[in-house]
């Protein structure tokens, strides 16, 4: 729980949200690709933050519970990284040189 | 033994919120095992872009907005409640279930317009990944409309006060759904 104090704002936080909404949009039409897509991700990232740590009141919780968040997202950095090298780069290892 | 879900465990965090957030570290697994083979997958082979083109992104920028305005609804319901204001919770609560209705109602015009295309779930590996995403994540939504639905009914016939802790329980899981489709949405239709 909460207590009036220490309560954020909610609707302040909900204009953030949908602001950076518009700046992911405005990112996917104005700028090159790859900025573009690494900007989109970082913006996805900050908002899921902003909901976890003020509508989901995580700020307020003990430290344990952010074990509960980032271990099973570390689960999913290690599924990511041990199927890489068989779908992107298709097992193939670049060669040594000659 | 006190089983409770107002009871501390060890950890000082009352079980029913320890419990949830346990219910949401393996629902972190399963979407996230999702979106990391969407993302090898994608990264692995080409042509997803012009297969994203067909989507309709208006529709998912309208429930973009639709999903975050009902998880400031859900949190103004858990405001009220700490606020004892009975009136602020009803509304709230209600909102939050009318703008999860209308996410789910707004994404079935969006499958009927894609089908009628042609793009069926079967039409290719992008479809595939994104029936299967936006369908799990829709049936994750459903159940937080039947959840916040017994909440209110039990707020409305005055017999939620010995249980109020549920409505913070039920907005964590609401909150939780919210951020998988900040996620979904760059995904899918911006990239």
């Amino acid at each position: 729980m909460t207590s009036d104090a220490h309560r954020p704002n909610y609707f302040v936080i909900w204009l953030w949200l949908i602001g950076l909404v518009f700046l992911s949009i405005s990112a996917s039409f104005f700028l090159p690709k790859g900025a573009a897509i690494l900007l989109i991700f970082l913006v996805a990232l900050i908002k899921a933050v902003l909901v976890l740590l003020n509508y989901m009141h995580l700020k307020f919780e003990r430290p344990i519970l952010y074990g509960l968040v980032i271990v099973p997202l570390l689960i999913v950095a290690i599924l990511i990284f041990a199927l890489f090298p068989d779908f992107v780069t298709h097992g193939q290892l670049p060669h040594p040189a000659p | 033994m006190d089983t409770r879900a107002e009871t501390l465990t060890a950890t000082g965090i009352p079980t029913g919120k320890i419990g949830v957030w346990w219910f949401l570290a393996s629902e972190i697994t399963v979407f996230g095992g999702l979106i990391a083979c969407y993302i090898v997958v994608r990264l692995g082979s080409g042509g997803w872009a012009e297969a994203s083109s067909h989507l309709n992104f208006s529709l998912a920028l309208l429930n973009t907005f639709v999903l975050l305005s009902s998880s400031l609804t859900m949190v103004l319901a858990f405001a009220a409640v700490e606020d004892r204001k009975p009136k602020k919770l009803h509304i709230n609560l209600l909102l939050t279930l009318l703008l999860g209705l209308t996410f789910l109602v707004i994404k079935g015009f969006e499958y009927a317009g894609e089908i009628a295309q042609g793009f069926t779930p079967g039409a290719g590996i992008f479809w595939s990944f994104y029936y299967g995403m936006t369908g799990l994540h829709a049936l994750h939504v459903l159940a937080g409309i039947v959840v916040n639905l017994i909440l209110l009914i039990a707020a409305l016939r005055d017999t939620l006060r010995p249980n109020e802790h549920r409505v913070e329980l039920a907005g964590l899981y609401w909150h939780f759904v919210d951020i998988v489709w900040i996620f979904l949405f760059p995904l899918l239709y911006l990239t």
